[in-house]
This record gives C-alpha cells, sequence and structure tokens, in this order.
C-alpha cells in the first residue's frame, strides 16, 4: 500500500528554503493557469470562443456575488482578481490527480515528484492567513479607530445611562473580544476544510486501490467522480467563504451604522 | 491496554463519532432545501449554491474529527 504523508516531501533545498513536491506542482499549475489566461486574453474577440464563454461566465457570476455581498460595483471590482484568482487555482489544484501520469513519477525510490497541493496544509493555511490578515489590514487602513472599534467596543460605555444599559453594555463588549477568536478560528476552519476534504479523497483513493488486487481497476472509478465533484465544491466554497469573511470585516467598517460612528472617545465623527 | 492499540481504538471512535453531527446537519439542510426548491422553483439555482455552502460549513465539524484522527494515526 502506498503510504500517507501529511506534510509534503522535500525534494531539494534552494538556499535555506526546501522545495517541496506540493509547491512544485502548485507552480506547474500557476505556469498552466497564466499561459492559458494569455492565450484566452490574446484570442479575446467580441464573438467569443469557448474558453472565454467559460472564464466570462465564472468572472460574471463572482461578479455578481461580490455586487452582493460588498454593496457596490466599484468595490466589488477591487476585489474580484483576488477572489477568482483563488478560485480558478483551487479548482485545477484540486484536480491534479486527474491529469495522467504527473502524480505517478516517483524520485528516490519513493518519493513523489508531484503531489496535490491543497492535501498540504502549508497552501491551504497560508490562503486563509492571506484572506484574514488581508481583510484586517485593509479595513484598518481604511479607518483604524473604527476597525478597532469593531472589536473593543469601549465607546458602548459613554452612552450608559441607566444600570440595564451597562448590563446590555458589558455583554456587548464581551461579544466584541469574542469576535477577536472567531476571526483566529476563520483561519483554522477555512484551511482545515479545504485540507480535511481533500486529503480524505487522497485517502480514500489509496486504501481502495490498496485494498485487494481485485479493487484497483473499477471499483475506484465512483470514488474518482465524487472527488472530482467535491473538489469543484470546495474550491468554490473556499472562494466564496473567504468572499464572505472579506466583505463582513470590511464593510463594517465602510458602510458603518450611526451609532458606530462615535468615536471611543464619545464625539460624534 | 497498548499505546498502539489505544491509538487506533482513538482514531476510529473519533471518526466515527465525529461523522454524526455533520451528517444529521447535512441531511436537515438538504431536507429544507428541497422542500424551499419544490415551493419556488424559480428560486432553485439560488438556493443550490446557498445549500451547497452552508453544508460546507456544516461539514467542518466532521473535517476536524477527520484531522484529529489522522494526527492520532500518523504524527
Amino acid at each position: 500500500m502506498e503510504s500517507i504523508r501529511l506534510p509534503a516531501d522535500v525534494l531539494f533545498t534552494l538556499g535555506p528554503v526546501p522545495i517541496t513536491n506540493a509547491m512544485l506542482s502548485m507552480w506547474l499549475v500557476t505556469l498552466g493557469i497564466i499561459v492559458v489566461a494569455i492565450l484566452v486574453r490574446l484570442g479575446m474577440r467580441v464573438v467569443p470562443s469557448r474558453a472565454q464563454i467559460v472564464l466570462e461566465m465564472g468572472i460574471g457570476y463572482f461578479y455578481d456575488a461580490l455586487t452582493d455581498a460588498f454593496g457596490t460595483q466599484k468595490r466589488a471590482l477591487k476585489y474580484l482578481p483576488f477572489i477568482f484568482t483563488l478560485f480558478l487555482m483551487l479548482a485545477v489544484m484540486n484536480q491534479f490527480s486527474v491529469f495522467p501520469l504527473l502524480t505517478s513519477i516517483v524520485v528516490d525510490g519513493d518519493v513523489n515528484l508531484f503531489r496535490v497541493a491543497t492535501s498540504d496544509w502549508s497552501l491551504t493555511l497560508t490562503l486563509a492567513l492571506i484572506t484574514v490578515i488581508g481583510s484586517q489590514v485593509i479595513a484598518f487602513v481604511a479607518h483604524p479607530i473604527r476597525h478597532i472599534g469593531n472589536y473593543f467596543r469601549f465607546h458602548l460605555f459613554f452612552k450608559v445611562k441607566t444600570p440595564m444599559e451597562l448590563f446590555l453594555a458589558c455583554i456587548e463588549f464581551a461579544l466584541g473580544l469574542l469576535d477577536i477568536i472567531s476571526e483566529i478560528a476563520k483561519v483554522i476552519s477555512l484551511s482545515a476544510r479545504l485540507f480535511g476534504n481533500i486529503l480524505a479523497g487522497e485517502v480514500l483513493m489509496i486504501i481502495i486501490v490498496g485494498l485487494t488486487a481485485y479493487t484497483q481497476f473499477i471499483l475506484p472509478i465512483p470514488f474518482v467522480i465524487l472527488s472530482i465533484f467535491s473538489g469543484f465544491v470546495q474550491a468554490f466554497v473556499f472562494a466564496f467563504l473567504s468572499l464572505q469573511f472579506m466583505s463582513g470585516v470590511i464593510t463594517a467598517v465602510d458602510d458603518a451604522p450611526a451609532e458606530l460612528e462615535t468615536t471611543p472617545d464619545g464625539q460624534t465623527a | 491496554m497498548d499505546v498502539e492499540a489505544a491509538k487506533l481504538i482513538g482514531a476510529g471512535l473519533c471518526m466515527g463519532l465525529g461523522a454524526i453531527g455533520p451528517a444529521i446537519g447535512e441531511g436537515m439542510i438538504a431536507a429544507k432545501a428541497m422542500e424551499a426548491m419544490s415551493r419556488n422553483p424559480e428560486m432553485a439555482n439560488n438556493l443550490f449554491t446557498r445549500m451547497i455552502v452552508s453544508m460546507a460549513i456544516t461539514e467542518s465539524t466532521g473535517i476536524y474529527a477527520l484531522l484529529v484522527s489522522l494526527i492520532i494515526l500518523f504524527v
């Protein structure tokens, strides 16, 4: 039975940086996407080719979803490249094991030259960190005081008039602190979801193929189809959830409701 | 009991018990989404994407269980 390894295997080191097989396959996919994008861009016409139709459909779909989430088309256009790149990259990467022969190339005895990069936690964790930290930084740069005020809600205490309102303000303040924990939990859940799904597909395939000599041929086909489907769904879900997380943080400071307009020192902004 | 045996039992129990919750949750989401789609067929496309996203969120506890059992087995 082929062994199951959680960390990616190091192929060689480039100075202090270890190059793993997951990185190599990610570079291959990135290169492929760039080449396809350039080809489609060069062949762009008013009467579209097939590839252009498919890409335009995807971009249009995400553009509509972003417009819904962010409120304005101007802001949607600003974040569309990031979200759609995430989707394209993950959708191609999750199907990497379907490309013939590539994942079967073996170097140094038992190390695969290419590996589905999303079954390595490093990639998904990096993407989740980029999403969450990026949205925090964008919101902080846009409105620093209001953004911090969303988490440390001191401004509520300046409006307290009765004991009951003090009690409610304490609860609101604690909820604001809990939001900080939920930001950290977003990183873990977003990355673990993609990683776990893709790795589970890989492990399932290895177990079924390694079960007996007879289960190598026809039996894995339904599971291959299932993992292709779940690969697309997970890429879509990752892009959609990072869209929701980003829009939640960014629109909270950009069009804040009237009660959040007060700065922490009690003056109305 | 042997440590290896305890690890195997723990991993199996973790995955088996952890799969109960997401299964119930996803079933409820699918049932409600089907109900809504059949009541309001022109909203079906819109509802389908929402159903997929909420299923993926529901699934995350199952994925956590999978992660824990993988960590028990391989780390």
